[in-house]
């Protein structure tokens, strides 16, 4: 039957291919969705404020034309711009921003989210559900809390080395958090989970304006060599479930991020003997979080080991006899250990357990855990906690005894 | 005999790889961790170990009527009234399953790719492809398979692997905390999706290659889809956690958002969605195909051709009315379609095969049992 | 929606059912044309606005009852 037809269907298939081609190209580019991209207005920061019983939103966007143009020319336009509006929930501000702006704002490459402080104590969950259904956005954004000012100050920044002030805060915060340890990149993803895990708490980083507010959104800000204002990251804001209760100062979200094992490398400083000090330049840490529990009662164990090598030596000391080293392997531990131990109190002092060790009791025993989980905040300021450090020191830089010594000697 | 297409052995094999990962892929992630939470895994596992059995059943009933399609030796074995509702029956289950797996791909693509898109848009369009394959026949559509299953597989291992570097172990444990009924409860939607679905592939049956090579085939199809869908989920609960991959629709696809090597090769989601729309497509022919040949055999018509139009327009409308929304499609899923599936799937074939051992008018019988 | 409806009916009238009729295949034909109808009605209804019941409706209301039943079991 097949066969027969062939021949008569080569007409009809001459003509059918085009007409194939035809529906697919219709069907390709997503007619109903097409997204011009001078349609569009690219996003890259978002914030967030309480003001009285609303929110309001800021949007850093990208000035599309200032940002290509290689020349700058003149460049008196700023390069982004930051448009507000207030609403009842986060879906309305932000439809209503296109009161002023002139084209549909597009959220997939946003890359930093600043909650300010108010709207951070008064509590970030039912701004996150409307975040997470959102197609547009993706999770890969970090979160940070403006400290002490309205998010919407912040956005308004300007920065000298990056024309992109959002560049800025996001590629800041991954390097502090690689070669400084006192800051958090926390994602959607990553906030989401804790705030449902029962077992932990999140922790953002903190971000101020230092300097002049005022100057630091306008182009005088790119003037000097030292501008006025600068973008800095301060702290991490400990949250207990979805409310800010505290911050963390430099010293403690070291201690923090210690224990979570999202430390890579900082500066520890030692005091020598004789008086002085020297600096640890750790290279690699690796961590462990065990939880226990003994006659029914939780226990937490902590282990770090690290590794440094010696950065700086302010002090008389020989670091070439085989004592040196392991003595100050011992300080080095010692030191850490002490870090770590406070950020514990303090975090016991704000009842928020940041650090997952109710996650760890659910993980060795949940039938335990499931007891306790519900009065989690009073059993974890009850909480023991073992740290134990090891510490090595490999190296000492491409000097091994400081000049320091032989010229007091001398 | 309406069809004349003639398969082989290893291109059946590919159908019913490409069958088990269809919409299951998709859908049951979420529903093996909102039930079993982070031991979906484990619930995955115990849905595929009870699936392959039922494969094996599906091949014993085909192999005692090797050149006769499911709707043909119904009516053969049940007589003529009840034979023909059993098989209307069939038939009903067919269609429904067409219908209900072209609405997953439109609500993929109107969810994630396309939102502002009419989901009749893309209704239409896959439906004028699937009237093309279903018209150009068997053969076709298993050549096409085969020409799409490496990509499909490349595709899988690059996703899998990309993700080793976002696994935390952490994730999977306390290992065994939902407990037994939780994962039994998760398994039911494995054991639902697809492998009841796999039925199906009795209306395929005949035309597949040496009879005595077809049950291992579909067995390696089903067994391999099976663990590509346990590993999937697996990673499901790694990477993301249970409660994200519970909560979010379409959690492979969320999976394949945290891809990330570098800083080059990331945001390349689109790529995964590619795999599941062509394993879903080719669950959908096979859906489709097998509702028109059995309509055909259940009126004794001499093609099925004459219904692909009419046909297609009906699935189009159906799919559309279907359910209201995805809420509706997820508790429908997950508390009644495994059930509904059980009746279709298993215990009428069961009733077909009972009838066919009483008889003992197996075409291979070579022995004949005494009645029990 | 109802256009396309109607050009796939016009194309599937002016190249199958030609054939079919050359062919003298009356009974393929007629349940061709009788579920083209009933595809066609289906169609208009939509346009139409009028709801049309939802098969996955029926199939709740039979199982319902052993959904319950053993989904409490496995609690």
């Amino acid at each position: 039957m097949k066969r027969l037809n062939k021949g008569r269907n080569l007409r009809l298939n001459k003509a059918l291919k085009p007409l194939l081609l035809a529906a697919a190209l219709l069907a390709l580019p997503g007619c109903w969705n097409r997204k011009e991209l001078n349609e569009i207005s690219i996003a890259t920061a978002f914030g967030f404020d309480a003001r009285e019983d609303r929110y309001l939103v800021s949007v850093q966007l990208v000035n599309a034309s200032e940002i290509a143009d290689k020349q700058g020319g003149g460049g008196r336009v700023p390069v982004v711009t930051v448009q507000q509006s207030t609403g009842r929930t986060i879906f309305e501000s932000i439809r209503a921003m296109t009161t002023t702006t002139p084209r549909k704002i597009y959220s997939s490459h946003l890359r930093i989210l600043v909650i300010g402080e108010d709207m951070a104590r008064a509590g970030i969950a039912k701004l996150l559900d409307g975040l997470s259904r959102d197609h547009e956005l993706r999770t890969d954004f970090y979160i940070i809390v403006a400290r002490g000012t309205k998010a919407s100050d912040i956005l308004q920044v300007l920065t000298p080395l990056e024309k992109l002030p959002t560049d800025k805060m996001f590629s800041s915060l991954e390097a502090s958090q690689r070669n400084w340890g006192i800051t958090a990149r926390v994602d959607l993803h990553e906030l989401i989970n804790d705030l449902v895990d029962k077992g932990v708490d999140p922790v953002l980083a903190g971000i101020v304006i230092e300097g002049s507010n005022e100057i630091g959104r306008t182009d005088a800000n790119l003037d000097s060599v030292r501008p006025p204002a600068t973008l800095k990251y301060q702290g991490l804001a400990v949250f207990r479930k979805d409310k800010l209760v505290g911050w963390l100062n430099d010293e403690q979200s070291k201690g923090y991020n210690y224990i979570r094992g999202t430390l890579k490398s900082t500066i520890v400083r030692l005091p020598c003997r004789k008086g002085g000090e020297l600096a640890v330049e750790l290279i690699h840490t690796s961590h462990g979080i065990k939880g226990k529990i003994r006659d029914g009662k939780p226990e937490i164990e902590v282990r770090l080991s690290a590794e440094g090598n010696i950065g700086e030596v302010e002090c008389a000391i020989n670091l070439n006899t085989p004592r040196a080293i392991p003595l100050l392997e011992a300080e080095l531990s010692e030191a850490i250990k002490e870090n770590m131990e406070a950020t514990i109190a303090q975090a016991k002092a704000y009842r928020s357990d940041i650090f997952g060790f109710g996650s760890a009791i659910h993980r060795a025993d949940y039938r335990a855990w499931n007891r306790m989980k519900d009065r989690w905040d009073d059993e974890f300021v009850h909480l023991p906690v073992h740290v134990t450090v090891k510490a090595k020191i490999r190296r000492t830089g491409s000097v091994v005894e400081s000049f320091l010594e032989r010229m007091e000697d001398s | 005999m309406i069809e004349k297409g003639n398969i082989n052995t290893r291109q059946y094999s590919i159908l019913s790889l490409l069958f088990s990962l269809g919409s299951a892929i998709l859908i049951v992630p979420s529903a093996l961790t909102s039930a079993a939470k982070q031991d979906g895994w484990i619930a995955a596992i115990v849905g595929v170990a009870a699936g392959i059995p039922l494969i094996a059943f599906y091949n014993a009933l085909g192999a005692r009527h090797p050149d006769k399609t499911l709707i043909e030796y119904t009516e053969l074995l049940l007589g003529k009234w009840v034979g023909k509702i059993v098989g209307l029956l069939f038939f009903s289950y067919f269609f429904l399953l067409s219908a209900l797996v072209l609405r997953n791909v439109g609500d993929f693509i109107t969810t994630i790719v396309m939102p502002e898109t009419p989901i009749q848009a893309v209704h239409l369009i896959l439906l004028i492809a699937i009237a093309m394959g279903v018209g150009l026949g068997l053969e076709v559509i298993a050549r096409s398979a085969e020409i799409f299953l490496p990509w499909v597989l490349l595709l899988l291992f690059f996703l899998i692997v990309f993700l080793f570097p976002k696994i935390e172990m952490d994730r999977i444990q306390p290992v065994f905390e939902s407990g037994i009924k939780a994962i039994l409860r998760g398994s039911l939607s494995v054991i639902s999706i697809p492998y009841l679905e796999l039925v199906v592939f009795l209306m395929i049956f005949p035309y597949a290659g040496k009879p005595e090579r077809r049950g291992a085939a579909i067995i390696k199809g089903g067994l391999i889809g099976g663990t590509v869908l346990v590993v999937i989920t697996l990673l499901c609960v790694l990477v993301l956690g249970w409660d994200f991959a519970s909560r979010h629709t379409f959690p492979s696809y969320t999976l394949a958002k945290k891809i990330q090597i570098g800083e080059f090769l990331q945001r390349i989601e689109v790529l995964v969605a590619i795999i599941w729309f062509l394993t879903i497509f080719f669950k959908l022919v096979l859906c489709f195909y097998a509702s028109l040949l059995g309509l055909a055999q259940l009126l004794k018509m001499n093609s099925y051709r004459p219904l692909i139009v009419p046909c297609a327009m009906i699935v189009l409308i159906v799919s559309i009315v279907v359910y209201p929304n995805i809420v509706y499609f997820r508790i429908f899923a997950s508390e009644i379609w495994p059930f509904y599936a059980l009746t279709m799937g298993f215990l009428l074939p069961l009733l077909v095969w009972i009838a066919s051992m009483i008889r003992s008018t197996g075409d291979t019988a070579s022995k004949s049992r005494p009645r029990a | 929606m109802i256009w396309i409806a109607l050009i796939a009916a016009a194309c599937v009238v002016r190249f199958e059912y030609v054939k079919l009729y050359r062919r003298k295949q009356f009974k393929d034909l007629s349940i061709s044309a009788c579920l083209l109808g009933f595809a066609m009605t289906l169609f208009i209804l939509r346009s139409a606005g009028v709801p049309i019941p939802d098969p996955l409706d029926w199939i709740s209301a039979v199982y319902k009852p052993a959904s319950k039943i053993i989904l409490s079991a496995l609690s």
